[in-house]
């Protein structure tokens, strides 16, 4: 029976492969999504990644970066630089918001940075300075190559325009792009006196960052401290659950349409064979054996379809890498495994729907012509 | 030639109704997939219309914003606290109302969701509660329904946020934003907030002021109170909501335009495909009948055109119900999660939908034409 149906499948391949090539874009849509959400979240925590100081400090209550806003009394840092353990206490100034440039605008992480001090800068130059100075900006090179910025052009945050003197790399992301300026620009557009945004600590070699986290908050009042690994967790998992409930989403209308695109292949499968259906009841076939065959003809197009939508999302990384630079596809094991699951969840309905029009078939047709 | 087409129509739909449950299943099939791609739109429009809303919503005649800042939604505006008086100083202007913007999370448990605070005095605040009430006394906030759902939350309930301890007044409808549900709260609550918060030497020289929103005199013009607010005070800049909230939009568009972009096309290739499958499949099943008529003398494009003309109608048929289709999906999410708001019977994305499916629908004729051209006569005449 199943020999039957697998070779009733390959008789006519075209047919086959076009119904596995549409479940399978139901499915990579969902797959899609979820690749987006999941190249963001990397793209966002990517500044606290290559900065990587020990141990973050924050205003009390805050636990990460993307979307947050922290300040700290300046005279703080002093009290964390004297914990034991700290080599170094880096302050910046941090602020999301919007930046423009002609006609364009984008959301970005605006970092502050102390002048002459390069530890929390840009990590990798495509090309210009590495440091901005008073008026100066470092942006993403990707961002300038998408809104034609070059070096010397001019962006404005806020009321102040800023002389592009630097193009980073790995610095992009939808959501926040990363946009250097000098400490005392930063310090201007937001109005402050005597805070900053954030302190990043560099401990001793030896020293554990959870420890010295733990020692910065007992001995400073008011400040959360965190261990980089942490810190950066916090960011991921916000961004992962911004779209958690958009993925679960996605992922219901995708497999519903696989299964109705299943169900209807598998109908139009059914009705075309009738006679062969017929011809096998009347051959002594039980109702079982020809559910399996549905069952077995409904998996291999899933699997089919699951495999040609795995294929189609690597195809398309290098593709969106050169047309839609701006995206940032990272396909997950736990992305496949739980599209595996909708698929197979997905066979399991088509066929079951689909049996349902066998057993009505009568066996007698086998003798009419 | 009109009686041709009409002869040729009425074949079309003789066939159509001859196989009835065929049918329905072509259309719920095609149908599913113009839902598609109208929730995938729906979803693009209800995304900028939250973000538009976000700004009308504020009620004001004209919002001021720190100069050089055009945007209300993620962007930083830092205004002068004492610009008020000079604003409310400026002919035409009744009153002038703060309203600050910060962003920050809210985290219960493992679960943490960016909120999207406003601090409001008497203009700015919430313009529906579906629960509770509005702030009435200290350290009172009125979360978004979003939150409400997520967490469990209801009038009375505390809500911590970034250490500080509030207690939820009310829960307020349709205030998201870019994936961010909206909260409430009032200024003197942000002042001991910050203060408790142990975070600047002086609170009162801490920027605390991110936008005036500015009530007009009835008889007032928006347009020259816009312009004498900017001559005499040039720290700000005055809008009118709807310049705002297009800003907003169009920031939208500039951040979500690609990927969905992108998600539609690949809508779109989905109805391709199952169009080509239907076309197919139709073909396919009755290639013999089909060689049969051409054996007759019919000829290919007339053959073709009554499988296009099968393939329009199924179209025509499947739109309604992938509009149905689209309304469910639509009702259901906000239901899920009230943040996302899908809006698929818009004008514009009906018609866009349409236009696909037209194109569609003509790419399938194509299908249809190479396949019959394809078809041998002499299959007709073996047993």
């Amino acid at each position: 029976m199943l020999r039957w149906t697998f070779k009733t499948l390959i008789a006519e391949p075209l047919n086959f492969l076009l119904t596995a090539l549409v479940v399978g874009i139901a499915l990579l849509l969902v797959i899609f999504f979820e690749a987006v959400f999941a190249g963001e979240s990397e793209n966002i925590i990517a500044y606290p990644n290559n900065i990587n100081p020990d141990v973050w400090v924050m205003q009390r209550g805050v636990f990460n970066m993307h979307m947050a806003t922290s300040f700290i009394w300046d005279w703080k840092k002093d009290l964390v630089a004297n914990v034991e353990g700290v080599v170094k206490v880096t302050p910046i100034l941090y602020l999301n918001t919007i930046v423009e440039a002609g006609n364009r605008r984008w959301f970005s992480y605006v970092v502050g940075l102390k002048e002459g001090d390069s530890r929390a800068g840009p990590w990798r130059m495509a090309t210009g300075k590495q440091q901005p100075d008073v008026g100066e900006a470092v942006v993403p090179v990707l961002l300038a190559e998408m809104t034609g910025l070059e070096l010397g052009d001019t962006i404005r945050i806020a009321n102040k325009t800023f002389k592009v003197t630097g193009l980073s790399e790995e610095t992009f992301s939808m959501a926040n792009s990363i946009t250097f300026i000098s400490y005392s620009d930063l310090k201007n557009i937001m109005s402050l006196t005597g805070s900053d945004s954030f302190l990043l600590v560099d401990a001793e070699p030896g020293i554990s960052p959870s420890i010295l986290a733990d020692r910065i908050r007992q001995q400073v009042d008011k400040v959360n401290a965190l261990s980089t690994r942490e810190f950066i967790n916090n960011d991921r998992e916000l961004a992962m659950q911004m779209g958690v409930e958009l993925i679960g989403i996605m992922t219901i209308i995708g497999a519903a349409l696989a299964i109705i695109l299943s169900v209807f292949i598998l109908y139009v499968f059914i009705a075309r064979k009738r006679h062969d259906l017929a011809m096998l009841k009347a051959l002594g076939f039980s109702n079982c054996a020809i559910y399996l065959s549905v069952i077995f003809q409904a998996f291999c197009i899933t699997i089919t379809a699951l495999l040609i939508a795995i294929v189609l999302v690597y195809m398309a990384i290098p593709l969106t890498d050169t047309y839609s630079p701006q995206i940032t596809l990272h396909v997950t094991d736990h992305s496949l495994l739980r599209i595996g699951m909708v698929a197979l969840v997905v066979s399991l309905i088509a066929s079951l729907i689909a049996a349902n029009q066998i057993v009505k078939i009568d066996p007698l047709l086998a003798f009419q012509r | 030639m009109t009686n041709n087409l009409m002869q040729t129509f009425q074949i079309a739909f003789r066939h159509l109704l001859y196989n009835l449950t065929h049918s329905l299943f072509t259309v719920l099939a095609i149908g599913a997939v113009i839902s598609l791609m109208l929730v995938l739109d729906g979803f693009q429009q209800g995304l900028y219309k939250q973000l538009k809303m976000s700004v009308i919503d504020r009620g004001a005649d004209l919002i001021l914003t720190q100069s050089g800042v055009s945007n209300l939604i993620a962007s930083r505006s830092i205004i002068p606290q004492l610009t008020r008086l000079d604003v409310e100083a400026v002919d035409g202007v009744r009153d002038a109302h703060p309203l600050t913007a910060i962003s920050a999370i809210y985290r219960q448990n493992d679960r943490k969701n960016p909120v999207y605070i406003f601090v409001f005095d008497n203009k700015g605040g919430p313009l529906s509660l579906v629960a509770g009430s509005d702030i009435n006394g200290p350290r009172e906030i009125i979360i978004d329904r979003t939150l409400a759902k997520l967490y469990n939350l209801s009038p009375g309930d505390s809500f911590n946020l970034t250490d500080f301890e509030f207690k939820i007044a009310g829960i307020a409808d349709n205030s998201a934003a870019l994936f961010t549900p909206f909260a409430f709260i009032k200024f003197d609550d942000l002042l001991d907030f910050y203060m408790e918060s142990d975070i600047a030497a002086d609170i009162t020289t801490f920027p605390l002021l991110s936008y005036l929103l500015v009530e007009l005199y009835q008889d007032a013009d928006p347009r020259v109170v816009a312009e004498a607010i900017e001559k005499s005070v040039p720290e700000v800049d005055a809008y009118e909501p709807e310049t705002i909230a297009r800003n907003d939009v169009q920031l939208g568009r500039e951040l979500f335009g690609p990927i969905l972009g992108l998600l539609q096309s690949i809508g779109f290739i989905i109805g391709l495909l199952v169009v080509g499958i239907v076309m197919f499949t139709n073909v396919h099943a009755r290639k013999r009948s089909l060689a049969v008529i051409r054996a007759l003398g019919f000829s290919i494009k007339s053959v073709a055109t009554t499988v296009a003309i099968e393939t329009a109608i199924l179209i025509c048929i499947a739109f309604p119900v992938g509009i149905v289709i689209a309304w469910i999906i639509a009702t259901v999410i906000p239901w899920i999660s009230p943040l996302y708001l899908v809006l698929p019977t818009e004008p514009v994305t009906l018609m866009k939908t349409f236009s696909a499916c037209i194109v569609l629908s003509f790419l399938g004729s194509f299908i249809a034409i190479y396949i019959i051209s394809r078809i041998e006569i002499d299959i007709a005449f073996r047993s």
